[in-house]
């Protein structure tokens, strides 16, 4: 990440057309490590800055692992990071216990909206869309005001057909304000949505890892995860443990 | 030319003036004001207020008649206070203190005559012969084997005076020194060599000389702007260019006197004469025009304008004068480093903040807070405020140089656990109970008693379920993911 110092100081001496003297831009991009080795090699060193990208998958797939996982890793850098929650699901003390620094995150909640597992179909769709009319606003916000490590946008339980609605110029728009900065901006959601064109698609399935070899002594343990990575260039594949 | 005011006991239905009190009287007559003395230095004194009176005698006349006239100023205040006009300041302060007299003028020149009688007791209310007098207690003396110390008249008393300051005084009184003239009489080398440079300053002081120039202490000032309207205004989007032209005018005051803006206080003046105020407390010092009237006006639009009897708004009833006042606090120093990450500026930060609060509400924007409790349903939010970490330096991003995160388990909490019938669920595997309970004294419902169940179902999902053991109900907690 380019310090704020070295940024003013090379619009200064692009401003007298003295940028001759500044290096090349890099032909690597830079990256944010997600805080997984194994995703990290798969990414070719984390999530692109300056992009937009997404994870996506079912419930209990792991993307709120993978997304926890890259907060803790831009904390640990350092970092200030912004999480735009948008049906207020995040659990502070489980992100802290996975290493988050919780004094470094913005974290902007949207309506608590009680959900049972087979009310899904039931909701208003209505309220969805403005759930998520807001929480794009606040994403669009947080992004402009600059200086964020990583902004994630969490639209995962939201029906996806809500999110399906949003204009593609929205997600555009997004992409847009975010080109440029050293910010990773992530979105998270049930099936994919958007990416910018460099952005990651982080598709993700995965098992649950119990332990223990009688009733009381079973214990979950984790996930084993699948990720399928796509970008505008290449397909692989990752298994992940966490 | 220098004039002391030091505060006295009420008489003839005056009050005793407090030291605000003087130095508001002080700078009536003068712009060069200095507080002189603190109670927790000066042995057995409280403080005054000395200001300069060189070149008043155009104005008001003779030292005499600036002393009345201070005193004038002070009767129609219904003040109390003595006045002392001389040429040191350590002059007119002995006299104003020593002197119950409420004016004492000492003839130009004259210094050492007008202190000359005062008792040596008053040299330890010197402002700088205080903290001098502490240091003679290192200054160790050789005494001989049978050497025994005259009893001090002063450790008799509760006098308020340190152990040093008994010590100086006890010198002095068995070499038969009862008054500053005394002292002003006794060679200053011999004075020196027996005391140290306080013995110098003593004698100094007893001849009316200054060691140190006055220091005039800064005028309070008051940033307020005002701006009375020709026409009354409704709305916020034209009070927004009220604002913008109110907080430029503050921001060039605020940059004169290198000052930033702590808390901005917005006075509303209604056609409806009702009055309107409200105080934005900033996280930061800051200064800029654009950001104060966008932090204003966010303010105001997250804080529906109402009057004080609730049934005016500005929509309603338009706007007849706005004013501004700021607190400040001293500017900040930025200074930009080249290995420093980015991170929000706290004007920019702030701005945010606001502007997130006006869109999802001003609970629902903040930095998760840890509570100290087992329950884990419980969570809390504090204002986000970006520390600097120490230690962190930029380095290759991505990659192993990150530690990798530790195995983790994440649920997405349900902030209102729901009811769930566990009939309908098709369970694949499960792990538990893990009992948790407390708050088990309080009665108003905050007592919790639930076994908390993980499950695995058919369809996938990873669920963690409780039942509360008040109720006997299922809830669902979340959804691990």
């Amino acid at each position: 990440m380019v310090s704020q110092a070295i940024q003013h100081i090379e619009g200064l001496l692009r401003a007298r057309n003295l940028d001759g003297t500044l290096a090349r831009p890099e032909l690597v991009p830079a990256t944010a490590s997600t805080g997984i080795a194994a995703l990290d090699e798969a990414l070719r060193g984390g999530w692109r800055r300056g992009e937009l990208s997404e994870i996506t998958g079912p419930a209990s797939s792991g993307r709120t692992s993978v997304l926890v996982a890259t907060l803790a890793a831009a904390t640990s850098r350092g970092e200030v990071v912004g999480l735009i929650d948008s049906i207020d699901r995040f659990d502070p003390a489980m992100a802290a216990a996975a290493g988050v620094d919780v004094t470094r995150v913005l974290w902007v909640r949207g309506p608590s909206v009680a959900m049972a597992p087979d009310a899904r179909a039931t909701r208003a769709s209505d309220s969805a869309d403005a759930i998520i009319r807001r929480s794009l606003r606040a994403a669009d916000l947080i992004v402009r005001a600059g200086g964020f490590g990583v902004i994630a946008l969490d639209l995962a339980d939201v029906p996806i057909t809500a999110v399906q609605r949003i204009p593609a110029s929205s997600w555009l728009r997004l992409a847009h304000a975010n080109e440029g900065r050293d910010t990773v901006c992530l979105l998270m959601a049930d099936a994919p949505m958007a990416r910018s064109p460099r952005g990651w698609s982080v598709r993700l399935t995965a098992r649950a890892r119990w332990t223990g070899d009688s009733a009381q002594r079973r214990r979950f343990e984790g996930l084993f995860v699948h990720a399928s990575i796509t970008s505008a260039r290449e397909i692989g594949h990752v298994e992940i443990r966490l | 030319m220098k004039c002391a005011l030091v505060s006295s006991d009420g008489v003839n239905g005056t009050v005793a003036a407090t030291i605000d009190a003087l130095e508001d009287i002080a700078r009536l007559c003068s712009p060069r004001v200095e507080r002189y003395g603190d109670a927790g230095i000066i042995a057995g004194g409280d403080s005054g207020v000395i200001f300069d009176a060189d070149g008043l005698a155009r104005m008001f006349g003779t030292a005499d008649h600036i002393a009345h006239e201070v005193q004038r100023i002070a009767a129609e205040r219904r003040l109390a206070l003595r006045v002392a006009v001389a040429g040191a300041t350590t002059t007119a302060w002995l006299l104003a203190k020593h002197r119950l007299a409420p004016v004492t003028v000492a003839r130009p020149g004259h210094d050492a005559d007008a202190v000359a009688d005062l008792p040596v007791e008053a040299l330890l209310t010197v402002r700088d012969l205080a903290p001098m007098a502490e240091d003679v207690r290192h200054q160790r003396v050789a005494r001989g084997k049978n050497f025994r110390a005259a009893p001090s008249p002063l450790r008799e008393h509760n006098t308020g005076y340190t152990k040093a300051h008994v010590q100086i005084l006890t010198t002095l009184s068995r070499w038969g020194i009862r008054t500053l003239g005394a002292v002003a009489a006794l060679p200053r080398a011999e004075l020196r060599a027996r005391f140290g440079d306080i013995g110098t300053r003593m004698h100094e002081v007893a001849l009316g000389q200054d060691r140190e120039p006055m220091v005039p202490g800064e005028t309070p000032r008051r940033f307020v702007e005002r701006l009375a309207l020709e026409w009354p205004i409704s709305g916020l989007e034209p009070l927004s260019f009220v604002l913008a032209r109110l907080c430029e005018s503050l921001s060039k005051q605020l940059e004169q006197a290198d000052r930033g803006a702590v808390s901005i206080t917005t006075r509303l003046a209604l056609v409806s004469k009702a009055g309107f105020e409200r105080t934005l407390h900033l996280p930061a010092a800051m200064r800029e025009p654009k950001v104060l009237r966008t932090l204003i006006l966010l303010d105001l639009e997250s804080h529906p304008v109402q009057s004080g009897n609730g049934d005016t708004s500005i929509e309603s009833s338009g706007i007849d004068a706005v004013e501004l006042e700021v607190e400040v606090s001293p500017g900040r120093i930025v200074q930009g480093a080249l290995f420093v990450r980015t991170l929000p500026t706290p004007e920019s930060l702030a701005t945010l903040v606001a502007r997130l609060g006006a869109l999802m509400g001003e609970t629902k924007v903040g930095a998760p807070q840890i509570k100290d409790t087992s329950d884990e349903r419980e969570i809390g939010q504090e204002r986000f405020v970006v520390r600097e970490v120490r230690g962190v330096r930029g380095g290759r991003e991505g990659g192993s140089e990150v530690p990798e995160v530790r195995e983790i388990r994440i649920l997405r909490r349900l902030r209102r656990p729901s009811a769930i019938r566990m009939a309908s669920l098709e369970i694949v595997a499960k792990a538990g109970p893990w009992r948790s309970s407390g708050r088990w004294w309080r009665r108003d419902g905050a007592a919790w008693d639930r076994d908390a169940w993980d499950l695995e179902l058919k369809d996938g999902r990873l669920i963690r379920v409780s039942r509360n053991r008040l109720t006997n109900n299922w809830e669902l907690d979340g959804t691990f993911d």
